[in-house]
């Protein structure tokens, strides 16, 4: 049987990231004025959160679709799977009904310790095996597909038998998850790691890609770091082409979320999305 | 569990707490651009960015008042002693008023080295209260009729009263009003401020409290079902319009 693209799941359109510096416009604007078609809300931001920032989400989510979106799952790490952090998630998702949750590749700690960094993982056999055990439960315990995120890595392992392309589409294969592909964490990695980014690309199981994220990194000469600070760089432009067509039609998401710019300024990296998917030059 | 990954993400968590490169080349590539050592320092200098940031995110007029210097030094203590064992960063800067206090010199609880701490315990109250369970969902006591007017009758009624969660008292050794009142830092006065740190409308504010005033808030239950009639206090009763609008007490 053909396997459905984005596992079945809906292709909402293009969507930001909800971000406090935004509440203000979205609280004063009619939603038809918004001029995105969903947004995606980080998990943390919403747990255990009675304040204004979950009353503007309850708005949003009344008038666009929305998608969760995780920093503390640690899906990589060899700690038990924090099961308090999960049952919060569950009742949340179950309140909002999200297209779907995201999560990373990576681990955030150990010992009890949360570092909130996207820690890389040694691309390993066994790392694979345990990745894939944890994703399943989780996928149990939430009883929907888990969406996992490609990181931006500013070191390889030694240990690592495969690459990172390998290891995700082996995971998909394993479990069954979702991909979000974060176009500029590949630019980034590629960059730190001396790799070829259309080779990843190509590597990844295309009806596994859910959505799709871009942003803009910091160049610091030897290396660029994920900061999404910053437009959608010239370089991750033709590898969203690239994907656009293996993948596409996906949900495509702009990341802002330091110096953040006015709501227009955001959104109009969405419109140099549409543009690239038109073959269009990005200026008018 | 595998053993070499779980030893290998101590490992690593170990260098990155520690900001150490030692043995990074056992276990990291390096190239002519960045060493294995260079590349787990990337992750170090980030660890520490990203919780200062949290901390001058939650701690601004503490930022301002002690300026980059002083604040970087309490912040990097902070770090050190205590690194974050919650999901959410959101807790991480919970503890910092204590710890602020237990590294102090002791002395008076009104000596100079004390204004960090007490400042500090105002605007964690802030950070707090503005995700705290408030009010603003509480359906009116009496629906469609003026609000002020609403209090009055629900007085008249004989209603009882419970101060919400988010509403929280704080009696601190130094008055902060010039500060609270501006936005602006500047040095408090030595003398003892009596402060709500309340919501409405989720509107975040810090009210001054004369002592009768704290010492009624302080006795209401938090629990709606412990509410309380109004003790026979005709300042209470008068000042009561206030305490309702700003968030301070609700009628149970």
């Amino acid at each position: 049987m053909t396997p459905q693209p984005r596992l079945g799941l809906p292709n909402p359109g293009d969507g930001l990231g909800l971000r406090e510096e935004h509440f203000p416009h979205l609280m004063s604007m009619p939603p038809e004025a918004w001029g995105v078609d969903w947004f995606e809300a980080i998990t943390e931001n919403l747990l255990d959160n009675q304040g204004w920032g979950m009353r503007v989400f309850e708005h949003v989510a009344a008038h666009r679709p929305v998608v969760l979106h995780g920093v503390s799952l640690s899906i990589g790490s060899t700690e038990p799977l924090d099961l308090g952090y999960l049952g919060k998630l569950r009742d949340l998702a179950e309140r909002f009904r999200p297209l779907w949750v995201s999560d990373h590749l990576c681990w955030t700690g150990v010992q009890g310790v949360n570092s909130h960094d996207l820690l890389p993982l040694p691309l390993t056999e066994a790392a694979l095996t345990h990745v894939a055990q944890r994703v399943r439960a989780v996928q149990d315990f939430l009883g929907r597909p888990l969406i996992v995120e490609n990181p931006s890595t500013y070191l390889q392992f030694r240990a690592s038998q495969m690459p990172e392309a390998e290891f995700l589409a082996r995971l998909c294969e394993l479990t069954g998850c979702g991909l979000l592909l974060d176009v500029n964490n590949v630019h980034v990695s590629s960059f730190n790691h001396a790799l070829d980014p259309i080779a990843y690309l190509d590597a990844i199981p295309a009806e596994h890609v859910v959505q799709v994220h871009l942003a803009g990194p910091s160049d610091h000469g030897t290396h660029l770091i994920d900061t999404h600070d910053a437009p959608v760089p010239d370089a991750v432009w033709p590898l969203y082409a690239r994907v656009w067509e293996r993948c596409g039609p996906v949900a495509t998401m702009v990341e802002w979320d330091a110096s953040i710019p006015a709501f227009e300024v955001v959104a109009a990296e969405l419109g140099k999305a549409r543009r690239v998917r038109e073959g269009l030059p990005l200026a008018a | 569990m595998p053993p070499d990954l779980a030893a290998l993400q101590d490992w690593m968590q170990e260098a990155i707490l520690a900001a150490s490169g030692a043995d990074a080349r056992d276990f990291v590539h390096g190239d002519n651009r960045l060493t294995a050592e260079d590349r787990i320092h990337i992750y170090a200098r980030g660890y520490r960015q990203r919780l200062l940031e949290c901390l001058e995110s939650e701690y601004p007029l503490l930022a301002a008042l002690a300026g980059p210097t002083a604040f970087g030094l309490f912040a990097q203590g902070y770090i050190a002693a205590r690194p974050s064992h919650s999901y959410t960063l959101y807790d991480f800067g919970a503890d910092f008023a204590a710890w602020l206090d237990a590294a102090r010199p002791s002395g008076s609880a009104q000596a100079v080295e004390a204004i960090p701490a007490a400042l500090a315990r105002i605007e964690r109250t802030n950070a707090e209260v503005h995700r705290a369970r408030g009010i603003e969902r509480e359906a009116p006591a009496w629906p469609g009729i003026d609000p002020a007017i609403a209090e009055l009758l629900a007085l008249a009624a004989g209603r009882r009263w419970y101060r919400p969660d988010s509403c929280r008292l704080l009696a601190l050794p130094f008055d902060f009003s010039e500060m609270l009142a501006t936005g602006e830092p500047a040095p408090p006065r030595p003398e003892p401020m009596l402060l709500a740190v309340a919501r409405a409308n989720y509107r975040v504010a810090c009210l001054p409290l004369e002592p009768w005033h704290y010492d009624w808030l302080a006795v209401l239950p938090e629990n709606p079902a412990r509410a309380m009639p109004l003790p026979e206090d005709e300042r209470i009763a008068a000042w009561l319009p206030f305490a309702t609008a700003h968030g301070l007490v609700v009628a149970g």
